[in-house]
């Protein structure tokens, strides 16, 4: 241990930075693509390219899927209705082979092919906070260390930094990498702060009850279910009836719920117990037009249709919880903002990936002499978790343009078989880099590029949806957004491939 | 030469292992029970209601946990920051839970 405040705040900055870095580079780069989660599904599950409603729905023609639901004995049937950014209605029920998750034209009523993909919101959002870990919530602890530990840096990133005010202004793209690569981290870090900060601790405070249940634990005799009854206004069925039960008319309750909330529209529809006769139905409010995810749901009696309570508005407390969750799940309707989101979301990428350069720019030299082995195992590391996680993410694109619908191998299916190729090709990404340290950025740079332009040729060829037709058509802007990423991506990474290839630039590298 | 290099290692690496453990697990064990103290305290004092009082602690939680750990890392002395987070654990842990005793009648 340092001795000194800022020496030991640098030790602090330093270590956490390359434990924890590359953990938090794959929360981050998650997290940032989760802000266009709705897109990424679009794109990746092309009969939901669907143009906006245009007539109003009736939720009864989903009533065959809920006699379904019923007869499976699932335990929820849950309806996701169509907003500004996704004009499928998406249908998820539980039955004996697992989740079953379907998605609907709101305009015909159809039932669409099974697209086959966990795509933006069941794979990459869930990655963002729980890395796909559910045993004993590890994944969600794991995240909450992460975050933890992102804002520590944030505090003693501050402290160790003498000059604040002038790195604002300070970008010598020119100077030597090294030079190059802390302004970059400087930049992010000084401009990107208050998000970040922000960002890492409405994430945490999300899942309060799960990172603290000291507090609710005690006072409510560690029962979980009564505590969010009486916090958020929950209402909860005690258990099955196990007798069989009707479900009263989908558009009455709708009906009545809008008519409680001054004809707002509405998100989703939630029925616990399906054809019980103790079934309880839940209609959520949609709040599009403000920064709070207010979570105001009706409850009805389901077998008689009868108004059991509804919400509106919280306590001062959950209010300001409300808001700082609302603030990192952006669910409200403002593309501008959600555009800045993302900007800020690379910058962090950026920060995170610049602190892993620099450890490792100003260690080699030394290292080398020492004979140590600290840089080239770092190096590695982050290699995998910095440009790894990038074409892992490229190649479950790639993969999900390749794959025919209802394909299975090896006992999987189609939705399962992205998520292997998306971890194997991680995986691949680490033994690359160790088994060819001297050139993994670059050619780990050049496979970005590559899969990338894949992924928008795929598109195209696989849907017919290139960027000309794409840009025409309203509903089909979220696939150019993602084609013109993608591509700009791919020009970004060919650049960066290209200058680490130049002689002098890698002997520079090397020796600076 | 070997095995004095290692003694010396093993001497460096005790401290940090005893901080690492004191800031992180003992930081959290502390912002917990205080949180647990504060969510049992604040209804009584003030006219909060319980559940309000939860969620507030609980949020607050994290700025009292990051505070820890900053200072867990910056104390010179190892042997303060283990005393000084004991206490605070035992007596916020025990508050609480002797708080809840009381609730109870026990």
């Amino acid at each position: 241990m340092e001795q000194g405040f800022r020496a030991s705040m640098n030790w602090l900055h330093t270590w956490a930075g390359v434990v924890l870095g590359g953990l938090l580079f794959a929360i981050f780069w998650m997290g940032t693509l989760a802000v266009f989660d709705r897109e990424i599904d679009r794109w990746m599950a092309p009969m939901i390219r669907l143009p906006a409603v245009e007539k109003p729905f009736s939720l009864e023609s989903l009533r065959p899927l809920y006699e379904t639901a019923a007869a499976a004995k699932s335990p929820f049937f849950s309806v996701g209705l169509p907003t500004d950014r996704d004009a499928a209605i998406r249908v998820l029920w539980r039955d004996q082979s697992g989740q079953m998750h379907r998605f609907i034209d709101p305009n015909t009523g159809a039932v669409l092919a099974d697209p086959g993909t966990l795509a933006g919101t069941r794979f990459i959002f869930p990655f963002h906070y729980m890395l796909h870990i559910r045993a004993e919530n590890i994944g969600y602890w794991l995240v909450g260390l992460a975050a933890m530990a992102m804002m520590a840096l944030c505090v003693s990133g501050v402290i160790i930094h003498r000059k604040i005010f002038t790195d604002f202004f300070t970008f010598r793209p020119d100077r030597k990498p090294r030079r190059l690569v802390l302004d970059l981290h400087n930049v992010t870090g000084v401009l990107g702060w208050p998000f970040h900060f922000l960002i890492t601790l409405s994430g945490l405070v999300i899942f309060w009850s799960t990172y603290f249940p000291s507090t609710w634990q005690l006072t409510y005799n560690g029962d979980r279910l009564a505590f969010f009854a009486d916090a958020y206004g929950n209402v909860v069925p005690k258990g099955r009836s196990g007798e069989p039960g009707g479900m009263a008319s989908f558009d009455a309750m709708a009906a009545e719920a809008r008519r409680v909330w001054d004809g707002s529209a509405l998100r989703y529809v939630f029925v616990r117990n399906p054809g019980d006769a103790k079934s309880i139905m839940q209609i959520g409010r949609l709040d599009e037009g403000i920064v709070s995810s207010t979570y105001d749901a009706a409850y009805f009696d389901g077998p008689s249709g009868a108004l059991i309570s509804y919400k509106s508005g919280t306590a001062p407390v959950m209010s300001v919880q409300r808001f700082l969750a609302g603030f990192h799940f952006i669910q409200f309707r403002h593309w501008s903002l959600r555009w800045i989101y993302f900007g800020l979301g690379l910058a962090g990428c950026v920060l995170i990936a610049t602190g892993y350069l620099f450890w490792l720019e100003s260690r080699r030299k030394k290292h080398a002499q020492l004979g140590l082995k600290g840089v080239r195992l770092v190096e590695g590391l982050a290699v995998g978790s910095v440009t790894g996680m990038l074409i892992a993410t490229a190649a479950f694109f790639v993969v999900n343009r390749l794959l025919p619908l209802g394909a299975e191998a090896f006992g999987q299916d189609r939705a399962a078989l992205e998520v292997w190729t998306f971890y194997l090709v991680w995986l691949a990404t680490f033994a690359h880099a160790w088994v060819r340290p001297q050139r993994a950025w670059m050619e780990q740079c050049w496979t970005v590029a590559a899969l990338a332009c894949a992924a928008v040729l795929l598109n195209w060829i696989t849907t017919g949806d290139h960027l000309l037709r794409s840009l025409s058509y309203r509903h089909l802007w979220p696939i150019a957004g993602m084609d013109i990423l993608l591509l700009a991506g791919a020009a970004i990474a060919a650049v960066s491939a290209l200058r680490l290839s130049r002689p002098s630039r890698v002997a520079q590298v090397r020796h600076a | 030469m070997q095995r004095t290099l290692q003694r010396a290692g093993a001497r460096k690496a005790i401290p940090i292992i005893v901080r690492l453990v004191a800031a992180i697990g003992g930081g959290y064990a502390v912002s917990a029970g205080l949180a647990a103290l504060a969510a049992r305290v604040l209804p009584v004092t003030t006219a909060m209601p319980p559940r309000e009082a939860i969620v507030l602690s609980s949020m607050l939680a994290f700025l009292v946990y990051l505070g820890l750990l900053i200072w867990g890392f910056a104390e010179p002395s190892l042997v303060r920051l283990c005393l000084i987070l004991a206490v605070v654990g035992i007596v916020s842990w025990g508050g609480a839970l002797g708080l809840v005793r009381l609730a109870s009648g026990g």
